[in-house]
């Protein structure tokens, strides 16, 4: 894992560290914010946003890469996106639920840090300041920790309530129900186990595939 | 007429802005088959484009085109293109999802 990087813009070599989980944080806000932007087809608040993620980065004034040139800026951006990279991929953030949820009236601009913190607080006992001095991986590992025990509670209490047992009039017993888990805890589904055929089982003749999914060993949706 | 130079990222932004509705939509890319495909396509659907396209890689006001001829702007144009790595800009662009 590299802990830091040299950048050359405008003639100035700049040296910039390995994001700490703070700086992190906002900059993958940034990075949030320019695909939107980007997706918008904003150019303008693209550039803005690059040079803002750049100089947040290296601590350096927005302005030495506002007036660099653009080969010397994508470099840049790529050799720090690539620096500041979580190396672990944890389910809790990779995991996108397709629902679209609603906005609770409690959420503000910024919470999800606030909601980190106090997750880690709570299970630590650690300060603000020292969590957001935490290595990324590190800090981020520590979040899903707390978050399962959590749950794991959760499912204990839920199994040890009538609510969990509900009662089936036809067969006349209680079957266990258990407490919903969040998507990203969910097992996932193990790819189908490829079968083999015998070439003398295959229908004869002008096969058209209309499933949608390959011919087994092959691609092709059509074949003889 | 200043010397062209690799534009700043706004200006090399919106130079990809103007171009994009003229890319062809082939991946596979060459530089000169890429200005011929654009200038064919500004030609056909907005004439316009090429002059703000002029403006932007060469610093000249719109006042300042009465005074060169069609070769000198193509000049411009092709040089503008081939110092600002025109292939690499466009595959930042899509990259960023632009």
């Amino acid at each position: 894992m590299r802990s830091k990087v040299i950048i050359s813009v405008s003639g100035k070599s700049i040296e910039v560290e390995r994001a700490k989980l703070r700086l992190w944080f906002d900059l993958e806000d940034m990075r949030t914010s320019l695909k939107e932007a980007a997706g918008k087809g904003d150019t303008q608040a693209v550039s803005l946003i690059l040079c803002s993620y750049l100089s947040s980065a290296s601590n350096e004034d927005i302005e030495l890469f506002q007036n660099a040139n653009w080969e010397e800026v994508a470099i840049a951006y790529a050799e720090i996106t690539f620096l500041n990279a979580p190396l672990l991929h944890l389910p809790l953030f990779d995991y996108h639920d397709e629902k679209q949820v609603d906005t609770v009236s409690w959420e503000y601009e910024g919470r999800t840090w606030y909601l980190w913190v106090h997750t880690l607080a709570k299970a630590y006992g650690w300060t603000e300041e020292y969590i957001s001095n935490l290595e990324i991986e590190t800090g981020l590992a520590l979040i899903q920790e707390p978050v399962v025990e959590e749950q794991l509670a959760k499912e204990w209490e839920w199994s040890l309530t009538e609510l969990a047992y509900p009662y089936d009039k036809n067969t006349k017993t209680s079957k266990f129900n258990p407490l919903p888990r969040p998507g990203w805890m969910k097992s996932v589904a193990k790819k189908p186990k490829k079968t083999k055929l015998l070439k003398s089982m295959l229908p004869v003749g002008f096969i058209e595939n209309i499933s949608g999914m390959g011919l087994h060993g092959t691609d092709k949706d059509v074949t003889h | 007429m200043e010397q062209i130079k690799m534009l700043p990222i706004d200006k090399a932004l919106a130079l990809y802005d103007l171009l994009k509705p003229h890319l062809p939509e082939d991946k596979e890319r060459e530089f000169l088959d890429l200005i011929e495909k654009i200038i064919d396509s500004m030609k056909e659907s907005n004439p316009a484009t090429y002059v703000h396209c002029l403006q932007l890689l060469s610093g000249l006001e719109l006042n300042d085109f009465e005074k060169i001829n069609s070769i000198e702007a193509f000049s411009i144009f092709f040089e503008g293109l081939m110092e600002n790595n025109v292939l690499g800009l466009i595959s930042f662009c899509e990259n960023l999802g632009l």
